[in-house]
């Protein structure tokens, strides 16, 4: 499994994402965000960060730069694709997930260890994890709610698209969402940072199953 | 060449956090006669473009794919004026 993890001007999670590709056993290598094919690559790591600064609105300028293509070929593709915090701001961005990303509901940036819920654990990213097992990923973001309307919820549960649960919502988002996959399940966008929680000495190794389950399985039929 | 404004604001139904810190301020300045502030954004640029037919497709298409984010914000605009060369 040969990764690319996009860099944008801003991002700032993207060596942590190379990291977490390569213990899982995986290649990775950086991918500018002026490229414009991702042909070669089996995956696409996306990284939190400020992208563009966020300027304008989180993931809007990211969402239109070239590598956006590229990035929609690899879904087409059915090549895993994941985007964490300004990852997952910019994939809601460029329609490849639904929904948005809004400001906190309390207007302040959180920074903490999370308690999360692994409710879909029938996904290429989450079959390492038991159904509504309990995890710790750090979660650092301002603009971290998701919103979304009531028909794209009805949707989201009746696909069985959301996939990760705050137990304690940080941030006001709509019915504890997290995280949600595609309908293809092949896109998964979440607002935690499993890739920082791969060592129990900086504590919590959750997120390692994650990456594992991303990196060694090569064939799935969701 | 024209000048453009372009106003950006949430959909009615979203949560605007920043109204209502300013809210909560304005109130505390004693202004109890103030509610529903939502705050917005404000674009101006100039366009290369006189005919108003295509400008509106040229502004409307920014807006759909740049400008806004139509999940969960609006937007108008005003074409403003001819600017001096």
């Amino acid at each position: 499994m040969k990764y690319a993890v996009i860099r944008y001007p801003g991002s700032n999670g993207d060596r942590d994402l190379l990291n977490a590709a390569r213990k899982a056993g995986g290649e990775a290598a950086y991918v500018d965000y002026r490229e414009t094919t991702l042909d070669g690559y089996d995956g696409v790591l996306i990284p939190g960060g400020f992208s563009f600064g966020d300027y304008l609105r989180s993931g809007a300028m990211a969402g239109v730069a070239p590598v956006t293509q590229a990035i929609r070929q690899a879904a087409d593709e059915n090549k895993p694709i994941l985007g964490i915090c300004n990852g997952f701001q910019i994939l809601t961005e460029i329609g490849l997930l639904p929904g948005a990303l809004i400001f906190n509901d309390q207007h302040t940036f959180v920074s903490r260890n999370e308690s999360l819920k692994i409710v879909n654990n029938n996904t290429r990213f989450t079959r390492g994890y038991a159904q509504n097992e309990d995890v710790i990923y750090p979660v650092a973001h301002g603009e971290g709610h998701y919103y979304c309307d009531d028909e794209t919820y009805e949707k989201l549960v009746k696909n069985n698209q959301i996939v990760l649960t705050y137990n304690e919502n940080p941030n006001g988002s709509r019915n504890d969402i997290a995280g949600i996959v595609n309908t293809s399940g092949n896109v998964f966008g979440m607002m935690p940072h499993p890739e920082r929680a791969l060592e129990t000495l900086l504590g919590s190794d959750d997120g390692m199953k994650l990456f594992e389950e991303m990196t060694q399985r090569e064939v799935y039929h969701v | 060449m024209k000048q453009i404004e372009l106003i950006v604001t949430l959909q009615p139904q979203v949560l605007d956090t920043q109204g209502e810190a300013l809210n909560r301020s304005v109130h505390e300045l004693g202004h109890d006669e103030i509610s529903n502030i939502r705050v917005g954004k404000v674009l101006y640029f100039d366009i290369e473009e006189t005919d108003n037919e295509r400008i509106e497709e040229i502004v409307k298409s920014l807006s759909e794919r740049l400008f806004t984010n139509t999940v969960i914000e609006t937007y108008e605009y005003n074409i403003l004026s001819e600017v001096p060369k």
